[in-house]
């Protein structure tokens, strides 16, 4: 009796041996594709074209071994971005299009396949493809959408889908196509809703700020004042803002004395044209409200970039206006203001530069003009010059040079007394 | 019953090792991908004190001498992009600041991504100048409007942990900045020439 019971376990013993060598090859074979797809993360960030043909080798059969759909997907869009590292285009795209058709591609894998389809046409300048690829991803991203109202789309989608948005209304005015920019804009805020992301949330106002300047070009002041005032009002923050309430205001007065003023570069010139109008005017009403505008708008914003834009508009409209020791005044004010400004954005790092190199320039051009050429040559002495810039070479030289004669020939500097 | 308990386990086993594929499993590296950030064009348009010359004297006390006086405001574009920075990305940064520029700068043409400037465009002719007799002295000044474009486009890299956590950062240097410098509106400035009496 006891024999056969030993021949029972021994038997259930084999058959748990059997089952389990069945179940862990099984795991092995998954196991074996997912460290593939981790040993790819490890490659250097630049490729060469032989690593990344034998990391797409190693991929490949990883592929052949895997079972599931979604390691799969993930497994074929690395061999994608491979591909597109090492700058295998047409090899990137074949891969990002078979996942973003593939029924069995997860929502994410796909929308960041066609996120890459897109990128990968941009990339080889074929502007429609990548067009429609972005709209793919604003279409395909609505599947995402949860109930809350407040935060309907989950972030990476938002990220992916703006980033669309915003990517298509580029292509269109790099075309000149305005109508088609704006639709691409406005869809962009009405993706962003009422989402509160961190990441996203400069992106409303500055979407805005493009389509009122479309209409503004397209010559619809109605609408370009209506998006600039929304813009205002629900973004007062936005770093524009200060000189998006000076361009409104310049362009309502340019366009009050002259009906058929045009506006083909937008606002942006505005306040420079209005200065103009008021140097050639004589109408002292108009003179005295510009001055009072500029003046309030000057007092709410300093000490940040819109504020120092507005200053230097303020001193040279003082300047037209004949009062030109306010209007140093205010130039030295902001450079003042400009030391303490420390912006993330190299462009608008560039931007107070240059406006502080100007205002200081005019600064000395109006001591120098009232006689203190000692005052102006100390400033002129102080300026930090780019050597790269021709302009800016030439009119210091010549500036320092004409104070030098005119300090030497001319008894009147008061600071010679 | 054993048969059924291990083969149970090597089920949970396999399940585990996928569900947790498409989930933000920690074994598997986020999903990457690329985006630009929008383009950003920042744009002015000021009055700039554009040149000034002078004040020559006439020291010699000649009876009456010309004085020539010339400068230049020229035009220019500084594009720079990083070599991983895709070129069509950096064309449609260009294209998008040679938009504002148009007036002033007809001479859009480009070749890839490089915007084909010709230099010194906009230079305004040389102008000459009665200088003042016995001793006399003359000076000029000028002002004029610059229109200046500073842009930049930004390639991110985004890892997707989930729907809902993600992270960027800089992809190895891919960015394009351009600076884009045009005048216009050049005039003398109020009360110049000047003759001045030394």
């Amino acid at each position: 009796m006891d024999i056969p019971k030993k021949d029972s376990y021994s038997k259930k013993a084999y058959i748990v041996i059997f089952v389990l060598i069945i179940g862990l090859n099984v795991f092995a074979q998954e196991i074996q594709p997912v460290q593939v797809l981790i040993d790819s993360y490890r490659l250097p960030e630049k490729l060469t074209k032989e690593t990344a043909k034998k990391a797409i080798t190693s991929l490949k059969k990883a592929l052949i071994l895997c079972k599931d759909d979604a390691l799969k997907s993930r497994i074929e869009y690395r061999i994608g971005m491979i591909y597109f590292k090492s700058d295998d285009f047409t090899q990137a795209i074949d891969s990002f299009n078979n996942l973003s058709q593939s029924d069995n591609c997860p929502p994410l894998t796909k929308l960041c396949s066609l996120n890459m389809a897109g990128r990968t046409y941009l990339v080889q300048a074929k502007s429609n493809k990548a067009l429609e690829a972005f709209e793919d991803i604003i279409k395909f991203s609505h599947i995402f959408l949860t109930k809350d109202p407040n935060h309907n789309y989950p972030a990476s989608v938002l990220k992916l889908a703006i980033s669309a948005g915003f990517t298509r209304a580029e292509i269109y005015l790099s075309n000149q196509d305005i109508n088609s920019a704006i639709v691409e804009y406005k869809n962009i805020i009405s993706i962003l809703g009422s989402n509160e992301v961190y990441a996203t949330n400069s992106y409303a106002p500055l979407a805005l700020d493009k389509i009122s300047q479309l209409y503004l070009i397209k010559g619809n002041i109605i609408k370009y004042n209506h998006t600039a005032s929304d813009l205002i009002n629900k973004y007062p923050h936005y770093y524009r803002v200060p000189i998006i309430r000076l361009e409104t205001e310049a362009v309502k007065i340019l366009k009050g004395q002259n009906a058929d003023i045009s506006f083909s570069r937008g606002s942006f010139d505005a306040p420079a044209r209005l200065i103009a109008l008021i140097k050639c005017n004589s109408n002292n009403a108009l003179q005295e409200n510009v001055a009072v505008l500029m003046a309030d708008l000057y007092s709410r914003y300093e000490h940040s970039y819109g504020g120092i834009m507005l200053g230097y508009h303020y001193a040279w409209l003082l300047d037209a206006l004949g009062e030109k020791n306010r209007a140093v005044e205010v130039l030295n004010d902001i450079s003042k203001q400009a030391v303490s400004i420390n912006p993330d954005m190299p462009n608008i790092k560039q931007i107070i530069s240059t406006l502080t190199y100007y205002a200081k320039c005019q600064q000395t051009i109006l001591h120098g003009e009232n006689n203190r050429y000692g005052e102006a040559l100390e400033i002129i002495h102080s300026l930090k010059t780019d050597p790269n810039d021709a302009h800016m070479l030439t009119l210091s030289d010549s500036i320092e040079k004409g104070l030098q004669v005119l300090k030497r020939e001319v008894s009147k500097d008061a600071n010679d007394h | 019953m054993i048969f059924c308990l291990s083969g149970v386990i090597c089920i949970l086993i396999n399940a585990t090792c996928l569900v947790g594929i498409d989930s933000g499993s920690p074994a598997l590296p986020a999903l990457e991908t690329f985006v630009t950030e929008p383009v950003v064009i920042e744009n002015i348009c000021i009055w700039i004190p554009a040149a000034k010359s002078g004040p020559f004297i006439n020291r010699s006390c000649q009876i009456q001498g010309n004085q020539d006086a010339s400068f230049y405001l020229p035009a220019s574009v500084k594009h720079q992009k990083n070599e991983d920075c895709p070129p069509q990305t950096a064309r449609i940064l260009a294209e998008l600041a040679s938009f504002y520029h148009s007036q002033s700068l007809p001479l859009t043409i480009f070749n890839g991504w490089q915007w084909e400037n010709t230099y010194n465009v906009c230079q305004f002719e040389s102008t000459r100048y009665n200088l003042a007799k016995r001793g006399g002295c003359w000076e000029n000044s000028w002002e004029a409007i610059l229109n200046l474009s500073c842009g930049l486009v930004l390639l991110q890299q985004v890892d997707i942990d989930s729907s809902e956590i993600f992270n960027t950062h800089k992809y190895i240097p891919s960015e394009s900045i351009i600076e884009v410098n045009t005048f216009s509106s050049l005039r003398t400035r109020d009360g110049y020439p000047k003759e001045r009496q030394l």
